[in-house]
């Protein structure tokens, strides 16, 4: 079963609901959510290849999986990289995520929304036998 | 006859306290009118003032102004007071954008002078100002002059030649906090911001071309500079990349911290440290940077607003009288004197989407206004008037010196977004003699005005509470969107 994303009401802010069944798939489908919100796919031409890589510790999963999702932001807002695929191996003990993210550098990027930051609130990662879910919700 | 409305119990027709409960150190208090209560209990707003009452040495109660609504950890609108020795520093009770804010310029042209020209004023303004999504400005910046920017605030850019010299004497802190400390700023909060000066940014950041409408006090907007009919301009905007760093990077520091000081909390974005802590002095001080790049910034685009009215007007801004009434923040946390109980003490007061309010005689008035009290600035939402308030002796007795900051938000930027398109609303704008210029229209119809609260009913709950007090209203004639 593929990872899923879907938005979620929030008065303010913008909220994502995340949904997958692997804890890799999980963070891959997370950035994949955030990066929808900041841009279309379909707007985007040009670009040339490149490639980030990341390692983050955190204290818990869901200090990292902000941590993640704010270097998506932080790549794609500040140093216009966008991924378009990942390679991922996390660690549920440590709270570890070494990535590897291939993609895009382009010299313009038309963004559909400003991101400050992921954040914190009423973040839960609730881990069940075949699925992971979690709502994250970004103040814009 | 029960003194109880959705849950609050009525102190009278515009306070209602969440009584003490639970872990709660203090009782919570809203301001708000009982018309507005339906829509503050139906989100989780209330539930965050209880919240922010469990802080450890927070002084008085956990209150929220009447444009509260909810935002993380703290509500927005949210203001909490906290014991130097014993009390906690939150980055959640500042937000993200630290010193957010309002700068409202002043001008000696009428309606009648702007009437043929508004059109390519916008223009003019529109191309001067960069707006929208990540917009970067033209000037770029190195480490060592952002470090300038965070250090100096204000002053940096008017002796680089975008402003003048009695900008600084109506500008909260003089333009710059001086317990910045631009070393504990992170490069990453650097690099964010280093083209961003001088920039709106996107959201609810905007620019305005206003007409004075409604003069409430004659007396006090004489002091002020205003009078009937005259053209005004409001600029809001905050920090802009640099400042949402450092509330993630210090974020990240208080989760971490968090534990060491045994600090238990019902949300972890209410993550805190110990006022006293070096975590939490080290906060303290790298906000203050981030609240200098704030005024730096809404002091460069000053200049380019100035630039816009004499390209259009064919005179010199001095000429045209552009000059600072207030600039003004609402996301911020500041150390101030306060009476609790009838003893002077220094606290931290946190102002989350809440503005400061102090009356006539406080220290930190201007000078020029010290005998009226501090002015405060109130947009409104697209197509709604804006306000001009003034502090009072009220506000200082039980808000912290505190008031409302804007709207408020009722409805989310999708649902906004689904009901209209950005395009049509600039047209509806545009029927009510409103010109818009964005580049970015999806945003726009996100930022409709019926997504936000009755900004003159924020407004009047303020002023019947007695927190501060109206002056004059704004009407919007131009508007520049992100």
């Amino acid at each position: 079963m593929p990872g899923k994303f879907e938005p979620v009401p929030h008065t303010s802010e913008i909220g994502l609901k995340i949904t997958a069944p692997t804890l890799n798939s999980f963070f891959e489908t997370a950035a994949r959510g955030c990066l929808s919100l900041l841009l279309n796919k379909n707007d985007l031409s040009g670009g040339r290849r490149a490639r980030r890589r990341i390692f983050l510790t955190a204290g818990s999963l869901e200090e990292l999986l902000v941590q993640w999702l704010n270097e998506i932001v932080f790549w794609a807002q500040a140093r216009r990289f966008v991924p378009e695929s990942f390679k991922l191996q996390l660690s549920a003990e440590n709270y570890s995520l070494q990535a590897e993210a291939m993609g895009r550098l382009y010299k313009e990027l038309a963004l559909l929304r400003e991101i400050k930051s992921a954040t914190y609130h009423d973040l839960r990662i609730i881990r069940r036998s075949k699925i992971i879910t979690a709502v994250v919700v970004f103040d814009v | 006859m029960s003194n109880l409305k959705h849950g609050f119990h009525r102190l009278d027709a515009w306070r209602w306290e969440i009584p003490r409960q639970g872990a709660m150190r203090v009782p919570g208090m809203i301001y708000a009118s009982e018309k507005m209560l339906p829509q503050i209990a139906s989100d989780k707003a209330s539930q965050q003032v209880a919240n922010v009452a469990q802080l450890p040495g927070i002084a008085g109660k956990s209150l929220a102004m009447p444009d509260i609504h909810w935002g993380y950890g703290f509500p927005v609108g949210g203001v909490a007071a906290m014991d130097l020795e014993s009390g906690v520093i939150s980055p959640g009770g500042v937000g993200y954008d630290i010193s957010c804010g309002v700068r409202l310029l002043r001008s000696d042209l009428q309606w009648p002078d702007v009437n043929l020209s508004l059109a390519r004023l916008m223009d003019a303004l529109f191309q001067n100002i960069p707006s929208g999504v990540g917009s970067s400005g033209p000037i770029h910046l190195n480490n060592n002059d952002m470090r300038r920017v965070l250090e100096l605030g204000a002053p940096w850019a008017i002796k680089q030649g975008y402003g003048w010299s009695q900008d600084v004497d109506t500008i909260e802190d003089a333009g710059f906090l001086t317990q910045a400390d631009p070393s504990l700023v992170s490069n990453r909060a650097i690099e964010r911001g280093s083209n961003q000066l001088g920039t709106l940014g996107s959201g609810n950041h905007f620019l305005e071309v206003q007409r004075v409408d409604e003069i409430y006090d004659e007396r006090i907007a004489g002091v002020f500079g205003l009078f009937q009919n005259q053209i005004v301009i409001l600029i809001h905007t905050g920090s802009r990349g640099c400042g949402y760093q450092i509330c993630d990077d210090f974020l990240q520091v208080m989760q971490r911290a968090g534990g060491k000081y045994q600090i238990k909390l019902p949300d972890r974005q209410l993550a805190s440290v110990p006022l006293a802590s070096p975590e939490g002095k080290n906060y303290f001080a790298a906000m203050c940077a981030g609240a200098n790049f704030a005024r730096a910034n809404r002091q460069v685009i000053t200049h380019g607003v100035r630039q816009g009215f004499e390209k259009i007007f064919g005179r010199s801004a001095q000429d045209l009288g552009l000059g600072v009434v207030y600039d003004v923040c609402h996301n911020i946390a500041k150390i101030e004197d306060h009476d609790i109980g009838g003893e002077k003490k220094k606290l931290c007061v946190h102002r989350k989407g809440a503005t400061r309010a102090f009356p006539a005689g406080h220290p930190e008035v201007p000078v020029k206004y010290r005998n009226v009290g501090q002015p405060v600035i109130v947009p409104g939402s697209m197509g709604t008037a804006s306000y001009v308030l003034v502090g009072t002796e009220k506000a200082m007795q039980e808000s912290y010196g505190t008031t409302c900051h804007g709207a408020g938000r009722r409805m989310s930027r999708t649902q906004a977004a689904k009901q209209i398109e950005g395009k049509k609303l600039e047209q509806d704008l545009r029927t009510q003699g409103i010109l818009v210029r964005t580049a970015n229209y999806k945003g726009l119809a996100e930022e409709a005005p019926f997504a936000y609260k009755d900004v003159a009913e924020v407004v009047t709950v303020c002023h019947e509470a007695g927190i501060s007090r109206k002056v004059a209203r704004l009407r919007p004639l131009g508007v520049v969107k992100g």
